[in-house]
Formats: C-alpha cells, structure tokens, sequence
C-alpha cells in the first residue's frame, strides 16, 4: 500500500509516522514524474523522495503493481534498456494517451485539494472567531 | 469523451502480450531485483554492513513475493480472462453441438416415424381400394385391354409357378398363356408342357394343358382344344408343369386324374403366402369342388384346407412383434 510518513528520525515533526496517500493518488504521481522522462521504477522512486522532500516515502515495491496497471491501461510503455551501471532495467514512458490523462487527474487534483483548502480555511477562520469571543467575555 | 473513446479503442486494438508466464515471472523478477539492489548500494554507500543494507533495502522496499505476485496477476489478466473465456465458449459450444445433435436425431425418428406411419396408411388405402389383396405379388400385370369392358377382374394363380398370388386383368381375357408367363418367370419350364386347372365357381373345373413351343392347347387327355377360354371372376388357377421331353407329349390323363394329380403337386408344393381374400377365395374354391362331378377324395381337399389354413396361422404369428 502507497504511504506517506516520516522519512527519517531527524524529522518526525514533518508528519505523522504513518499518513495512506488518497486513492489513486499513486498513479497521478508516477504519470507526473514520467512527464520529465523515461526511468525505471527506482529512479521514478527516488526523484518521488526528492521532490517530497523526502515526505513522500512510498513503501518503494508498490510502485510496481502500479505501473504494470498503467502499461495494461495504455498510459505508459516500457522497454528494456542497460543502465550506466551496466544492468539490464525495465524503462517506462509516458504514451500520449498517459499525458492525456494526466492533465485530467491533475484538474481533477486541483479541484479537489483547492476544495479542501477552502473547508480547511472556513474551519480555521470560524475556529479562530470563536476563540476570540471566547477571551472577549 | 471522445478522447477517453479513442482510448479506450487502442486499448483494445493493442495487440496481446506475446510472452509466456515464464517469460512473464522471468522479467518481474528482474526488475525487482534491479530495485531491490540499488537500494542495497544505497545503505552500502551510506556506510551500512552488506547485511545491514540488504535488510534495509528489504524494508524500504515491501514484501518481495507479494509484489511480484500482484505484478503477475496484472501482467496475466488479460490472458487469463481470455482463457476462462475461451473455456466457456468451447462449453457453449459442445452444449450447442449436443443440442442440435439431439434435435436432428429427435427429428429424424420423427420423419421415420411419420413415413412409417405414411407408408402404413398408403398399404392400408390400397388394401382398401384392392378388396382383393396380392400377398406375395409386388405388381399385378395386365393383359392387353379389350373393347369389351374396362373394368378388373381378379384372377389367382397357384401351383408351380415362380410367382403364386391374384393377378387383375381385363374383362374377357383369355385362359392363359400370358396370365401364366406373368406369374412364372422360370424360362425353362415355360418352354415345357403346362397344365392348368381352373377351378371356377360352383364346383365347375375346366383342364387345359398347353406346348409352349407350339402353342397349341389340348385336354387333359391330349385331345386338341380350339381356342382359348374366357376367364371368369374370381377363377383359381393350379398350374404343374408336365415335364415332357421336347417333342414329346405328355401322358393323356382323364380329368378327374388329372386335377388329382394337381392337387397332389400343390401338396408337395411350399404353401403361398396369400391375403385374406385370396386365401377366401382359393378354400372356397376348394370347398366348391366336393360337390363337382370330378370331385377328388374328400381327404386331399382337407390337407389343401389344413395347408391353406397352417400358412394363413404361420403367417399371422410372424405378423405379430416379438414377445420381450
């Protein structure tokens, strides 16, 4: 299962130790990072923790069942290549019908976390009101 | 929309995955080992113990065997679903093969049965039209028409002739030769002597006997007769061969003999298979012929009645279908 959580013990305060990604998500995020490119699954792994500033730690193996799905689907293709390390790894890429769908998800993405922000932020400020009233009486 | 349509038709246009499950788990694997050991280069280059990185490129990673196992179930879906489709339509199929097998098997004991039952019917109507049914006579020749009348009369012929049975003919028709070449096939005693013994009604016997080669006819007593005679309704005709030698004639024999010795050849004779009118006919004939002043002894008109009526049994028990 896909996860966000502490990367390492010299930041716990970033959030909590264990927080699931919402569904879904997983997939909006391998398609973003193959926008910049062909890579295997540890590089897309790797610039996942790098972009996240390490928040982002997916438990690395569930990236597979993930991008298998994604080949079945037609958003990504892959094929085999020797790495500068001379090892034989598994490229994926975005197709055009992978950019296509990305842009959906990532309006729909936009949507969503813009909805949420703004429940969040009528919340706060009502929060904050009231605490007001509060230390007035 | 039309995009996600377009898409979702090169999904489906996308030709199959070619590999084996071999090749399938081969290359699975592969790629979760080049995962798996560049994150153990990773702990390895941050100053971790080899075991010490393997452990921890096993825990950033998962479970290797669940992973692997997901990665082949998506790989394989569509082959898999391919199978199972493809077993059940080879089930559907043979279930539409036997179906249609015990259709065209129902409907062919159908059509049997019917013209079973057509045929039967067919008999029954002839029997019906024909009061005066042929037992063993597939096909009742027929004399030359005469102007004198259109209409059938039934004649039976009996005794050494190749085909016994009631033979129609027209009206006026004459005494034999051409009755008796229809119901004996049998070249050589056609080209012999013949007697015929015409029971008529009433008791009244008429002996004829005949050279084919010269076409003559003469009594029983050898005595040349002038013409054919006239056949009747319902006239029985014992016809024996005389086996005389070409250019011979036969033995003169007086009448009452010879229809003796008539019945005594029919005796010896295989009994016909008659129908029921036929076999009517030829007892009443029989019968007739104790009052006739050529009366043979009673006892041999019994054995030709006992005869008659022991094939007529005979024949009824082989009608009948067997017991289980």
């Amino acid at each position: 299962m896909a996860s966000a959580r502490s990367s390492t013990p010299a930041s716990p305060e970033r959030l909590p130790e264990r927080a699931e990604l919402l569904q879904g998500t997983l997939d909006l995020l391998v398609l973003r990072v193959l926008q910049t490119g062909p890579n295997h699954g540890y590089g897309i792994a790797r610039r996942l923790r790098e972009r996240s500033d390490e928040v982002i730690l997916v438990e690395e193996g569930t990236l597979y069942p993930a991008l298998h799905r994604l080949e079945r689907r037609g958003f990504v293709e892959s094929e085999w290549r020797i790495t500068e390390t001379n090892r034989r790894a598994k490229y994926y890429r975005l197709t055009s019908s992978g950019s296509a769908r990305l842009e959906t998800e990532l309006a729909s993405w936009a949507r969503l976390s813009g909805a949420i922000e703004r429940v969040l932020t009528t919340a706060r400020c009502t929060l904050g009101k009231a605490r007001l009233e509060g230390a007035s009486l | 929309m039309i995009a996600a349509a377009v898409h979702q038709l090169r999904a489906l246009l996308r030709p199959p995955d070619r590999r084996s499950p071999q090749e399938v788990d081969e290359d699975v694997a592969d790629e979760l080992a080049f995962h798996i050991e560049a994150l153990e280069r990773e702990s390895l280059a941050d100053g971790a113990s080899p075991d010490g990185a393997r452990a921890e490129a096993l825990r950033r990673f998962g479970n290797p065997e669940r992973i692997r196992a997901a990665c082949r179930r998506i790989d394989l879906e569509e082959r898999i679903m391919l199978q199972r489709l493809n077993a059940v339509l080879t089930v559907l199929l043979l279930l539409a093969v036997v179906v249609l097998g015990l259709q065209v098997y129902r409907a062919q004991a159908r059509s049997t049965a019917l013209l079973e039952r057509l045929e039967r019917s067919m008999v029954a109507m002839a029997e019906v039209a024909q009061p005066k049914s042929v037992a063993r006579e597939p096909q009742k020749p027929s004399l030359p028409q005469t102007p004198a009348s259109q209409s059938p009369q039934s004649v039976l012929v009996l005794g050494m002739v190749t085909r016994p049975g009631e033979y129609e003919l027209p009206l006026g028709a004459v005494l034999p030769p051409d009755i008796v070449r229809a119901a004996d096939t049998n070249e050589q005693t056609s080209k012999g002597w013949v007697e015929c013994v015409r029971l008529q009604s009433g008791g009244k016997v008429q002996i004829l006997r005949w050279d084919w080669q010269s076409g003559e006819a003469f009594t029983s007593q050898n005595v040349p007769h002038r013409g054919w005679p006239v056949l009747g309704t319902e006239d029985v005709l014992l016809i024996r061969h005389l086996g005389a030698a070409k250019g011979e004639r036969p033995p003169p024999l007086p009448a009452d003999q010879a229809l003796e010795a008539t019945l005594q050849e029919f005796l010896q004779l295989p009994a016909p298979t008659l129908g029921p009118s036929a076999r009517l006919s030829l007892q009443a004939a029989l019968r007739e012929l104790r009052s006739s002043p050529l009366a043979p002894p009673d006892e041999l008109i019994d054995r030709a009645l006992a005869k008659i009526a022991e094939a007529a049994s005979s024949s009824a028990h082989a009608d009948e279908p067997a017991s289980p």
